[in-house]
């Protein structure tokens, strides 16, 4: 559990971030949402002392974060950044048990802990275990960059902007994969993006930002249903990949597979296929006319997100 | 490679290829080629000619072919040479040959044919090594048998024997010295530069400054300081004064420092920022983040450096002969006092080999450090 409780953040006289009062409850994925420069990133860096605060108090696991140092801090917090910084001159292996090493595991403890993360992060231990940084893909780099920042077992992950150099049809796949792991181990996540798709789709909660300041923290259903003001309203009512869902009706793309459960009405949309299979955890809803899996919705936004 | 094969034929067919002279100082006689070698001139000139002949040749071996040749028409440069200049010299006389113009621009010519083709037949590699061996074996032999004993630059070798190894010693010596020095200072300092941004000019202009003074300033500047050390007794015992190693030494080291501290700043610089945020993120200290990831990805960069001074040194040791420090400049100044320039190559020619090695495992080095870390 995470609690800032009235932070800020300045910078002579700029307040980069103004009263921050936010509460990430034990195995919650909360998406911190906002447009560039909102200060997003500075609230994420300050919860594991990249960067100090100029007031206020913050709280990991009910222990002060002034009370531990900082590179402490930073070990038992799992830390992805966008560009994923893989150390180039380490192989897979090496770059994935940094944070073991660093807390003096023993040996076999350590190896047998690498292949679990890259099983994890769905790569062949025996295929990936000595390549070099530069012989990935971006898709291949940014999951290893996950694994290392899973390997030590952190209970709390800070992200920011993991999945933003990778290509859409690779981040959709990275973001739902990285769904399932998160629900299934339980880990606290703090998510930082701009890309309100992501959002939507990972978030059990999110918490819109604007000039340093929290507008509404809420479930997505809430933040889109009823907006705490102008801005939200406007921030996702650009081309959010809901508006787009919304627009098509379901049975258009059933496919004719029989599925158990009660069947949608026949003017039911993509979104509401979505919110309910987000609600029931669902992988394939039943329809009037055949059923629809969660891939092929993921596969229809995606599509649409391609052609914009 | 039409260009240097008619350069290397015109060589040979209009410039002087030898110079004889009774004795040191003598003015000399030139030789034209077929004057010098007579008939054994012809293979010379026909080697030429088909390389001449080659260059219009478009086959798919012809990179095999003109490796050989070059290297066929080097060995037999030298081979006919060898053959002839028993002819002039009487036994035991002070008469010598001085190698001239005209041989020195076929040696230059073939010199980069071999260096490019060389690199055109890497993949065959027996076809490489046949040329290489083949050239070094011949060259062991002519000067094991003596053959050269007439050319007055093995003369002058063989006069100065116990000199020249020892020259050679302490050139040596001087160059390593100072480079080690050069990195146990240069390399902090770059560091400091590094991590101090308000530091960076203040260290990095005084170095570029030193590597604007004239070396022979820079003796001059030195010799004040040292000369008043020398008068202590612990720098007297060590032979520090105004002229000698001690001058030598310091300003080398001096000449090190530009080098090795601009590359150790450029090193750490070309560190990506976010992969030392990675390393912050997920808890390294200062020192681990400096000792796992900004040393191993700076080092080869800084490795350049380190090559760079180096040969950098080679060449500016040969100083070290003006202020009395030894080394191959003892025999280039020496030569120049006493116009004989075959004296002068005796100490360039050690250097230019030296430079020309060095560079090459230095850098089949940094190649391989580079590799282990980048892929």
């Amino acid at each position: 559990m995470i609690k800032l409780k009235d932070v800020s953040k300045k910078y002579d006289e700029f307040f980069a971030l103004k009263n921050i009062n936010l509460t990430v409850n034990q195995s919650e994925f909360l998406i911190i949402l906002g447009p560039s420069g909102c200060g997003k990133s500075t609230l994420l860096r300050l919860i594991n002392k990249m960067i100090e605060r100029s007031s206020g108090e913050i709280t990991v696991e009910e222990k002060s974060i002034d009370d531990i140092k900082g590179e402490e801090l930073r070990k038992s917090i799992g830390y992805v950044i966008q560009s994923i910084g893989l150390f180039p001159h380490m192989d897979v292996r090496e770059n994935i048990s940094t944070v073991p090493n660093l807390l003096k595991w023993d040996k076999e403890k350590i190896s047998s802990r690498v292949d679990e993360m890259l099983e994890l992060a769905g790569l062949d231990p025996d295929k990936y275990r000595f390549k070099k940084p530069s012989e990935l893909s971006g898709g291949e780099a940014q999951r290893i960059g996950v694994a290392r920042a899973m390997a030590s077992d952190p209970d709390i992950m800070l992200m920011d902007e993991p999945f933003g150099a990778v290509d859409p049809i690779n981040r959709l796949r990275l973001q739902k994969e990285f769904r399932k792991i998160q629900r299934r181990l339980k880990k606290t996540v703090v998510f930082v993006t701009h890309d309100i798709d992501e959002a939507l789709l990972l978030g059990d909660r999110i918490c819109i930002m604007n000039e340093g300041e929290i507008i509404q923290i809420d479930t997505p259903e809430k933040m889109i249903l009823e907006p705490k003001n102008k801005f939200v309203k406007d921030f996702f009512r650009g081309e959010g990949i809901l508006t787009i869902l919304s627009r098509k009706p379901a049975n258009d793309y059933a496919e004719d597979i029989a599925a158990e459960g009660d069947a949608l009405n026949e003017n039911a949309t993509l979104r509401e296929v979505l919110i309910k299979m987000l609600i029931t955890g669902k992988d394939r809803l039943a329809l009037t006319n055949g059923s629809i899996s969660w891939d092929r919705l993921l596969e229809i936004a995606g599509s649409d997100m391609d052609e914009k | 490679m039409l260009l240097l094969s008619s350069l290397g034929a015109a060589a040979f067919l209009f410039m002087k290829l030898v110079t004889f002279k009774e004795n040191r100082i003598s003015q000399g006689l030139g030789y034209s080629s077929f004057e010098f070698l007579g008939k054994n001139g012809i293979i010379v000139i026909a080697l030429w000619l088909v390389l001449v002949g080659i260059s219009f040749y478009k086959g798919k071996n012809k990179d095999i072919i003109v490796f050989m040749t070059s290297s066929i028409l080097l060995i037999c440069v030298f081979w006919t040479i060898q053959r002839v200049t028993g002819e002039y010299i009487l036994p035991n006389s002070s008469g010598r040959i001085s190698l001239s113009g005209g041989l020195y621009i076929q040696i230059f010519s073939i010199y980069m044919l071999l260096s490019t083709y060389s690199e055109r037949v890497k993949e065959y590699r027996i076809i490489k090594w046949i040329g290489i061996l083949g050239i070094v074996l011949s060259f062991t032999y002519f000067i094991y048998m003596g053959k050269f004993d007439d050319l007055s630059l093995i003369k002058e070798y063989n006069i100065k024997k116990d000199q020249f190894y020892e020259n050679l010693r302490i050139h040596g010596l001087l160059t390593l010295a100072s480079v080690i020095t050069g990195c146990i200072i240069a390399i902090p300092l770059g560091f400091i530069a590094y991590s101090k941004k308000n530091l960076e000019d203040k260290l990095m202009i005084p170095l570029s400054i030193i590597q604007t003074i004239p070396s022979l300033a820079l003796f001059g500047i030195l010799l004040v300081p040292l000369s008043a050390l020398g008068r202590l007794s612990f720098f007297d015992y060590l032979g520090v004064s105004g002229i000698g190693w001690a001058p030598a030494y310091v300003a080398l080291t001096l000449y090190t420092l530009l080098p090795i501290g601009r590359n150790t700043l450029t090193g750490f610089y070309s560190v990506d920022q976010n992969i030392i945020e990675a390393a912050k993120g997920m808890g390294m200290n200062r020192g681990e983040i400096f000792r796992k990831i900004e040393m191993p990805l700076a080092f080869p960069v800084i490795f350049t450096g380190i090559r760079i001074a180096f040969i950098q040194t080679i060449g500016g040791a040969v100083l070290a002969g003006l202020v009395g420090g030894g080394g191959m400049g003892s025999f280039v100044f020496l030569g120049l006092g006493e116009a004989s320039p075959d004296l002068i190559l005796l100490g360039v020619l050690p250097i230019v080999i030296s430079t020309v090695l060095l560079d090459y495992i230095l850098k089949t080095i940094e190649i391989s450090i580079r590799g282990v870390i980048y892929d």
